[in-house]
């Protein structure tokens, strides 16, 4: 049930080997992308505190199974997923209207706007979990 | 929905930690179910039911009968 739901050692060491081998390489290789210093050092930020969540958690839910994360967890993350998702697509359809307009004179690039979705999503899917938890 | 499972829970002499760790679910599920704001799955009403010693319909109430 849910991410970690069916996590195995195996697994656990095959994600963590991928998340370990894709850090690794943005360290090593980041730089030649040539997406500027400081983008490229947050999106290994992020990918490292992906990477050590995932440890972290994993090893939790490995150690006491079917406790960490389960169906109240799943349905919480999966309501605030749906939710989060809506107001991705309905601030995309805003915002490609938005762009086209020569009145408004927006002048964003396209990396602009998939950071911000990006940062949208993420942010609305962390404060609606958490406020679903509240209630639930 | 409405359920009596604290009372039952109470009854056999259980806290919600020792429930929880018997279905499998953290504390704090029991805890929402308790206080009607989570319905659980179909199995894990099963597995509280027969843990309990009742059966699904006597654990949980249908609030529109």
């Amino acid at each position: 049930m849910g991410f970690f739901g069916n996590l195995t050692m195996r697994r656990y060491a095959a994600t963590n080997l991928i998340l370990g081998a894709m850090f690794i390489n943005l360290l090593l290789f980041g730089g030649r992308l040539e997406m500027g210093e400081a983008f490229t050092a947050g999106l290994a930020t992020g990918l490292g505190v992906g990477w050590l969540a995932f440890g972290i958690g994993g090893w939790i839910a490995l150690k006491r199974p079917g406790r960490t994360w389960d169906e109240r967890t799943a349905t919480i993350n999966m309501k605030a997923s749906a939710i989060s998702f809506c107001v991705v697509m309905l601030v995309t359809a805003l915002m490609s209207a938005a762009l086209r307009s020569r009145t408004l004179g927006m002048d964003w690039s396209a990396a602009d706007l998939a950071g911000m979705l990006v940062n949208l999503g993420l942010a609305s899917f962390g404060l609606l979990a958490l406020v679903i938890r509240k209630r639930t | 929905m409405k359920n009596r499972i604290r009372e039952r829970r109470q009854g056999l002499g259980l806290t919600q930690e020792q429930l929880a760790e018997q279905v499998g679910v953290s504390r704090q599920t029991i805890i929402s179910i308790e206080g009607g704001r989570y319905d659980p799955s179909l199995p894990l009403a099963l597995k509280l039911a027969r843990l309990l010693g009742q059966s699904i319909e006597d654990l949980f109430i249908d609030q529109e009968e």
